[in-house]
């Protein structure tokens, strides 16, 4: 139940009542999308004094992923992650950070994220159409090529069947001549054990998570697009919270969210690549040649793409496109950890 | 009344019996669809792209043309460990009480399923996770018309227990085994 | 409405017994008591909003698709004989011993869980070939409810399993180690429920009566009975672990197997395409009423936060840590009693499974002991999917009698948990292989 104090925002912080906001994840507990999710969360709790709290649940026990945007519209959660790509398309230009190619690392794509929106409306107008407002952004590092077989150049790549689960990745895998295999991801372990597919699309934590280490021990860190997301809010919720909380949500957001996703996402999926490595896996770099190979065929078959489907339907493509690469070139500059 | 109710329910039976076959028709599709895309994927290394996807579509489309059918064969799990010790004249009143319950929530679910296939069809969703860009509104307005149907079912089943009395019930039972 | 979550979900909890009870069906129930209940707490529109989504969301999901198909291949093998030839040939073999028929079901229904990884598609499959075939036999009714209800839930103790991996991901444990933990578990299972049937019937003779004792050559005639069957068996084995293909495809593969036979034996018969699908599609629509249903259900009872209250509470308590394990156990039986043990666990495990751990107990036990929880909430009355399965498969059946037929595996089940908790490497040995 939420209990809220729109009557007298102007009133006194320690006399209102505690506002109790239930917060809703696909992802299971432990990993490092869930603990950046719980750090933020912490941090409104501790910032507003106590005066916000959350009840979690975690795994979609109240709301799997997929149009999740729905459920916090219709009040089953207040506050949510929302993955823009799993939404039935109702949120097209939020998944401009999902292709490839764009940014590398995830205090950049966090900064870069919220900046577009103050830049260009229609990105958060998406998201006011089905009732909800953005209150935090994400950007995950890229997925790459993670394998049984040891990749080093495209010819490696040739033939290979390899485990994918967007129009997009499949797209790429397409144009470098590999065969895309369209499957659940709770079957990919015992299809990469089994030999049914040769390669995977994940970041090292990711592959861990599945236990697909055990089997592929070779990766080629091309990039193939990211996990990228939003944290929203309830609109009505949103608009009765008293003006100083939605200040510190705002602050949260601004201040703390991108530091704490380069510590829980970054500096981890370092760590867990050192663990890839330890378990006996390969970690090969791109040389320039072949990124610039990649790219191209990013800047071909998915950006120009992405635009056409925008302007197709109206919306500015290009424009938003254009805008984050700039912001994220910005803010590459920026970066404090680099 | 029992007569014209008794001809509506058998003409209703048939249209149900039509359902599940067509739901049954559909899990013997996806089997082929699976094997053919082993063979694909092991012989030529060519898997069928989206195969995963459509598989699920059909599955949610079988599952819902199969609930009226259930309900009309008295099918759906009750548990009659209590009320088997009460007197006779207080089963009608549970039959309807079911029936009632299952009316009122089902209908809720087949108006609600309703507008979010709709919303689906007019906003054109998509299934953006997936190799194929499906529509997700047939397979939303396949449990629309699944859980519809079970409505009507239902309310049949209410005015049958209103208005047929036992024995001509279990005559038209016969009629329709045999 | 400002009535608290808690006294709403507990409220909700009698109302759902009750109406229940008053025989309203089950499935209807869970709707209304998780629909009436989540709008107390959360108001109507988000309520209305679950019940237009609940069920395709519980539909969409690629991992129960396997069902339909598994139960199809069940009854494709049914009406072609297959599954009369292969009793018959274990009448011939191993009929004369005490419960010898059940004995034989436990072992098939064992290794069925070998193929299947799915615990409902493979109760649904046995309830439906080899009960009949056991009740032919003059095996009691209510002994071979209480073993197809026991043994069918055991394919997701036996890989492959999906229910091990989804448990793999969620608690950040190596998919491989809990999947191969819980092969021996699920074959001491088996033992134990075979070693109870000997029991059983050694008291009671005449609820298994044994079958007259064959020669040697009778019994090696009758074993071209089993060709078939081996043939499937074979088939999908080795497509499984050669990787031709995935574990939730396998029932494809199966199902296209058998309907080859089926064609080779029979040629086309529409009478056994037709009872076949409508066989398969009552029982898969019967299931799946009361999958939606649980999780309509699942959802009220989430943010009731009934479970998410007594697992803070139990992992809170001053007490010996085998005390927290013993009543993890117990809060695990009792919610697996009323409500569906999968969302249940979704629920409590981010609270439950970092204290146990720091209680010092390895997660790969605890996952596998976890999963068996699982298996036994299926057999509980009043509300075990097992039991439902078999309720609306069997023809005929009475639900006190399935009731009465599962006590006796029930004790089992406590059994079979005490030798996991004293015997911890029954668990932990194929898994520290690996390491
Ligand atoms: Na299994
Ligand atoms: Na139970």
């Amino acid at each position: 139940e939420t209990t809220t104090s729109e009557e007298n925002p102007g009133q006194e912080a320690e006399s209102r009542e505690t506002i109790n906001l239930i917060a809703s994840t696909h992802s299971p507990p432990g990993i490092p999308l869930t603990l950046a999710w719980d750090a933020y969360l912490d941090e409104i709790e501790e910032r507003s004094e106590g005066q916000i709290e959350f009840e979690r649940y975690y795994n979609g026990g109240l709301s799997d992923g997929f149009d999740v945007i729905d459920a916090v519209g219709n009040g089953i959660a207040d506050v949510a992650v929302v993955f823009p790509s799993w939404q039935s398309g109702k949120l097209p230009l939020n998944t401009i950070a999902s292709n490839p190619g764009l940014h590398e690392n995830a205090w950049t794509a966090v900064k870069a994220s919220n900046e577009l929106r103050q830049l260009i409306p229609e990105v958060n107008q998406e998201l006011e159409n089905h009732g909800n407002v953005n209150i935090g952004n994400f950007g995950a590092p890229p997925m790459y090529f993670i394998s049984t077989d040891s990749l080093t150049s495209f010819d490696d790549l040739k033939g290979q069947q390899v485990l994918t689960n967007s129009p997009t990745q499949a797209k790429i895998a397409g144009e470098l001549g590999m065969v895309p295999v369209g499957m659940n991801l709770t079957d990919a372990y015992d299809a990469l054990t089994r030999g049914i597919v040769d390669t995977v699309l994940f970041s090292a934590q990711g592959a861990m998570s599945f236990g697909l280490h055990e089997s592929a021990k070779h990766a080629w860190k091309l990039p193939m697009g990211t996990t990228t997301g939003l944290y929203t809010m309830n609109k009505t919720v949103w608009d009765s919270l008293p003006a100083d909380l939605q200040a510190v949500i705002e602050e949260v957001k601004e201040e703390f969210q991108p530091e704490s996703f380069h510590t829980l996402y970054q500096v981890t999926e370092e760590e867990y690549e050192e663990k890839f490595i330890e378990a006996g896996g390969t970690i090969v770099e791109p040389t320039e040649e072949d990124l610039n190979f990649m790219m191209d065929i990013i800047t071909t078959h998915v950006w120009d793409e992405w635009i056409k489907e925008q302007e197709d339907k109206g919306l500015p493509g290009e424009d938003v496109l254009n805008t984050y690469k700039e912001l994220v070139e910005k803010y590459e500059q920026e970066n404090p950890f680099k | 009344m029992g007569k014209v109710l008794n001809t509506i329910n058998r003409s209703f039976m048939k249209l149900e019996l039509t359902f599940l076959l067509i739901g049954g028709f559909l899990v013997f599709f996806i089997m082929f669809l699976i094997t053919i895309n082993i063979f694909m994927r092991n012989v030529f290394g060519a898997p069928i792209v989206g195969v995963y996807e459509m598989v699920v579509q059909c599955f949610v489309a079988l599952v819902a043309l199969g609930f009226s059918y259930v309900q009309g064969q008295k099918g759906n799990i009750t548990v009659e460990v209590v009320t088997d010790y009460l007197p006779e004249k207080f089963q009608k009143f549970f039959h309807l009480l079911g029936y009632g319950v299952g009316l009122f929530v089902i209908g809720i679910i087949a108006w609600q399923s309703g507008l979010q296939a709709w919303s689906s069809f007019v906003n054109q969703d998509y299934n953006a996770n997936s190799l194929l860009k499906l529509p997700l509104w047939p397979s939303k307005a396949f449990i629309t018309l699944g859980m519809a149907t079970l409505c009507i079912r239902l309310l049949l089943d209410i005015f049958v227990c209103l208005f047929v009395k036992e024995e001509n019930k279990k005559k038209q039972d016969e009629q329709l085994v045999s | 409405m400002n009535l608290d979550p808690q006294l709403i979900g507990v409220l909700g909890l009698i109302v759902m017994v009750i109406l229940v009870f008053l025989r309203v069906p089950v499935g209807f129930v869970m709707i209304l008591v998780g629909f009436l209940g989540f709008a107390l707490i959360r108001g109507s529109g988000s309520s209305f909003s679950i019940m237009g989504n609940t069920f395709y969301e519980a539909l969409s999901d690629y991992n129960f698709t396997a069902i339909p198909l598994f139960i199809l291949m069940g009854f494709l093998a049914y009406y072609c004989g297959i599954v009369t030839q292969l009793f018959d040939t274990a009448k011939k073999w191993v009929g004369h011993l005490p419960g010898g028929m059940a004995q034989v079901t436990i072992f098939g229904g064992a290794g069925f869980g070998a193929v299947s990884g799915s615990g409902p598609a493979s109760t649904a499959t046995l309830s439906k070939i080899a009960f009949p075939e056991m009740v032919k036999t003059g095996v009691d009714k209510k002994l071979a409810y209480g073993v197809v209800a026991s043994v069918g839930p055991l394919a997701v103790m036996i890989p492959p399993s999906i229910l091990m991996i989804v448990f793999a991901i969620i608690t950040q444990q190596s998919i491989g180690q809990l999947l191969i933990g819980g092969l021996l578990p699920g074959i001491v299972a088996a033992t134990v429920y075979m070693i109870l049937v000997y029991i059983l019937v050694k008291r009671k003779p005449d609820i298994a009566p044994a079958q007259p004792n064959t020669t040697f050559k009778e019994k090696m005639m009758s074993l071209k009975g089993i060709g078939p069957f081996a043939i499937l068996v074979f088939t999908i084995v080795a497509g499984l672990y050669s990787g031709i293909f995935t574990p939730t495809e396998a029932g494809g593969m199966g199902a296209f197997v058998v309907f080859v036979m089926v064609l080779l034996k029979h040629g086309f018969k529409w009478e056994i395409m037709k009872n076949s699908m409508i066989e398969t599609m009552k029982t898969t629509c019967m299931i799946f009423i009361l999958v939606g249903g649980a999780f309509v259900f699942s959802y009220f009872l989430s943010v009731s936060r009934i479970p998410t209250t007594l697992s803070q509470f139990l992992v809170s308590l001053p007490v010996e840590p085998i005390v927290i394990i013993l009543g993890i156990i117990l809060l695990y039986l009792i919610l697996g009693m009323f409500i569906e043990m999968i969302s249940a666990m979704f629920l409590t495990l981010p609270i439950i499974f970092p204290a146990v751990i720091a209680l010092g107990y390895d997660p790969i036990w605890f996952g596998v002991l976890l999963v068996f929880l699982v298996e036994v909430a299926l057999v509980t009355p009043p509300f075990g999917m097992s039991l439902f399965i078999l309720k609306g498969t069997v023809p005929g059946s009475d639900l006190r009698d399935i009731y009465k037929g599962a006590v006796p595996f029930i004790f089992a089940d406590f059994a079979i948990i005490a030798l996991f908790l004293l015997f911890p490497q029954i668990i932990t040995f194929l898994p520290s292989l690996m390491n």
